[in-house]
């Protein structure tokens, strides 16, 4: 996989929005940080336009999002947010001066669809915080974006998790958003997951979709070959007034059961303050013991 | 409200009486599924619930009392009442009952009893080697999509119809929705017209209906249970799903190439939730012309089945025939 450039003081990182509508005041934040760490910003078209839910309209927001991808001296583009609208402006994008020249896509949830997309072109990019996380945001996930985006070698411990599964395994790191994952099958920027260690996470959803979805995907292979699962924030899930009887990490483990990789639960990435920031596209080492887990990034 | 006529033509002569032949689908337009033999009076027929779990007999008993005033003999899954969380047992028990039905010759017709969630988890154990032999009508909506679509693959016609647990015998909406079931059942011919909808886009079309409930459409998306729709009419619906939802579930559709070759499409009913808090700004119409943009089928919007009342039977499977004009929307069966 390519990995675009990583970023040095005084290069320039663009904000956009490709889904949901987001106002000057609500990036103020992410512009502050980004200059703390030496770098320029130039914000899109697309920050305070407005399209009933999105930011602007489909053509406003390709229009945004081409521009950057278009421009030179632009070393990482870093989506303002998510909510729902990505998936409107793919197929509009012209990715071959982007090819040529890769840049960090930056973001999640909604993003995945970049993240996804771009996948299958052979480019890495950066599951991570959004500006309109940056005031809520741990310090431990803005440096974890600051050193991914500056080439910083990490490698990253956490907590055991009950449910986990253990093992060791290496493969390139894939995922996002489930329900995105799962809105792509069928696609062709449904991620090539062959061999692949996946990561998902949730916000919002009802139970009995986390069960629909976790079996789409398995009914499309996903877990035929995978070399690992990594689960990140599920977050405010619901129940029906009928009990769904099932925890979210019971119905992802009932169907993998009969799959045998590592799988760690927790994992503090996704809608949580603590956004841990993950290369997707990259060779990732993954260690699920009996103290925890250790993901390491094999660059 | 929608007006519209419905209208039933002649009865079937070739599947009326006691004589059936034995593979009188063979007669059928080669094109066509595999037509399961039309129901007669004196037949059994087995609800099931391979979804979401069933309260108690009183629960279904309008579906049951309909069937009976029909002059069918109607038998319960061994497992009907069975409760497992938000499922009518669990999946071995919703199974077995499923397959027993889809085994026993002597069952001319599986009723579910409801929808919720719980076919896709059942979906790929079942076996329908029999069924092959032994075709039979398949009758449910929601969720039984997932079924429409198996038996779709498998080359049979099933229909997409109210279920025991939606219908109302003293609602007097549900009436024509409840004849159009009888029909379908027992082989009448049938043919909707409808008042058109402005937003419908006008033409005619010739194909195989598919489809069923939007949101299990999506989630067959891939998988051996996607259905293929070149040269067919698809239907769709769906139930409180936000709009930005549907948004997203139709571009899926369209994305994995559903409406690229497809002949129709029919959109019915998705009661919508009133008063999204955060309003989309597109009406359902202007999602599905805007994502179908580039294609040149017919589209007809308000057709009357799905989560609503009155829910009129459509055959899936079946050869239809589609005339969208200023006035009227009529669907041919």
């Amino acid at each position: 996989m390519i990995k675009p450039s990583y970023l040095n003081k005084g290069d320039t990182i663009a904000i956009v929005s490709t889904a949901r509508k987001i106002s000057k005041e609500e990036i103020t934040p992410a512009i502050k940080l980004l200059k703390s760490w030496g770098l320029k910003v130039v914000t899109g078209k697309t920050i305070a336009l407005e399209d009933h839910q999105f930011a602007g309209t489909d053509a406003q927001r390709t229009a945004d999002f081409q521009l950057m991808l278009d421009s030179k001296n632009i070393k990482a583009i870093w989506c303002a947010r998510g909510g729902y609208g990505t998936v409107r402006i793919i197929d509009k994008l012209d990715f071959s001066s982007f090819l040529k020249n890769p840049i960090w896509i930056i973001g999640y949830s909604d993003i995945t669809v970049l993240h996804s997309h771009i996948h299958n072109l052979g480019v890495q990019s950066l599951h991570a915080t959004m500006p309109i996380n940056v005031l809520k945001n741990t310090e431990n996930s803005l440096i974890s974006l600051k050193n991914v985006l500056f080439g910083e070698k990490e490698s990253k411990n956490f907590d055991f998790s009950k449910h986990n599964w253990l093992g060791k395994s290496e493969g390139i790191l894939v995922g996002g958003n489930l329900s995105i994952l799962y809105s792509l099958l069928g696609s062709k920027s449904n991620i090539d997951i062959d061999g692949k260690i996946l990561f998902i996470e949730d916000l919002d959803e009802y139970l009995y979709h986390i069960d629909r979805m976790m079996l789409a995907l398995k009914r499309n292979g996903y877990f035929e070959n995978l070399k690992g699962l990594i689960v990140g924030g599920m977050t405010q899930m619901h129940d029906n007034t009928i009990p769904f009887g099932k925890t979210a990490e019971d119905i992802i483990l009932d169907n993998i059961r009969e799959y045998d990789f590592p799988v760690c639960f927790n994992f503090p990435a996704g809608h949580l303050d603590d956004n841990t920031a993950l290369i997707l596209g990259s060779k990732v080492k993954l260690e699920v013991n009996e103290n925890g887990t250790i993901l390491t990034n094999s660059h | 409200m929608i007006r519209y006529l419905c209208f039933l033509l002649f009865s079937f002569i070739t599947f009326s009486g006691n004589s059936i032949p034995k593979n009188s689908h063979k007669a059928i337009k080669k094109s066509e599924l595999v037509r399961p033999p039309s129901l007669k009076k004196g037949d059994s027929i087995l609800i099931i619930a391979p979804a979401g779990k069933i309260q108690n007999q009183q629960h279904i008993q309008a579906g049951i009392d309909l069937a009976q005033s029909w002059g069918l003999a109607v038998k319960f899954g061994h497992n009907l009442f069975k409760q497992y969380n938000s499922f009518a047992g669990t999946e071995k028990e919703r199974l077995s009952d499923l397959q027993k039905g889809l085994d026993n010759p002597n069952i001319k017709m599986i009723w579910a009893a409801r929808g919720g969630y719980g076919t896709v988890r059942i979906i790929d154990d079942l076996n329908f080697t029999k069924f092959k032999k032994h075709p039979k009508w398949i009758v449910g909506f929601s969720d039984i999509t997932v079924l429409h679509n198996k038996t779709h693959n498998l080359g049979f016609q099933t229909i997409h119809g109210q279920m025991p647990s939606t219908i109302d015998l003293r609602d007097s909406s549900q009436q024509e929705a409840i004849a159009s079931l009888k029909n379908t059942l027992f082989g009448k011919k049938i043919k909707y017209v409808l008042d058109a909808n402005k937003n419908n886009k006008k033409g005619k079309a010739q194909g195989i209906l598919v489809g069923g409930n939007l949101s299990i459409l999506c989630s067959m998306l891939g998988s051996n249970t996607s259905i293929d729709t070149r040269n067919k009419i698809i239907f769709i619906e769906d139930v409180s799903e936000p709009l930005y939802n549907i948004d997203r579930m139709i571009i899926s559709l369209e994305r994995a190439g559903y409406f690229k070759n497809a002949q129709g499409l029919i959109v019915g009913d998705f009661s919508l939730k009133p008063n999204e808090s955060n309003p989309f700004g597109k009406t359902l119409e202007k999602i599905v012309i805007e994502a179908l943009n580039g294609t040149d089928f017919p589209i007809i919007f308000d057709f009357p089945a799905g989560h609503l009342n009155d829910n009129r039977a459509i055959i899936l499977g079946r050869e239809i025939k589609i005339n969208c004009t200023s006035k009227k929307a009529a669907i041919v069966f």
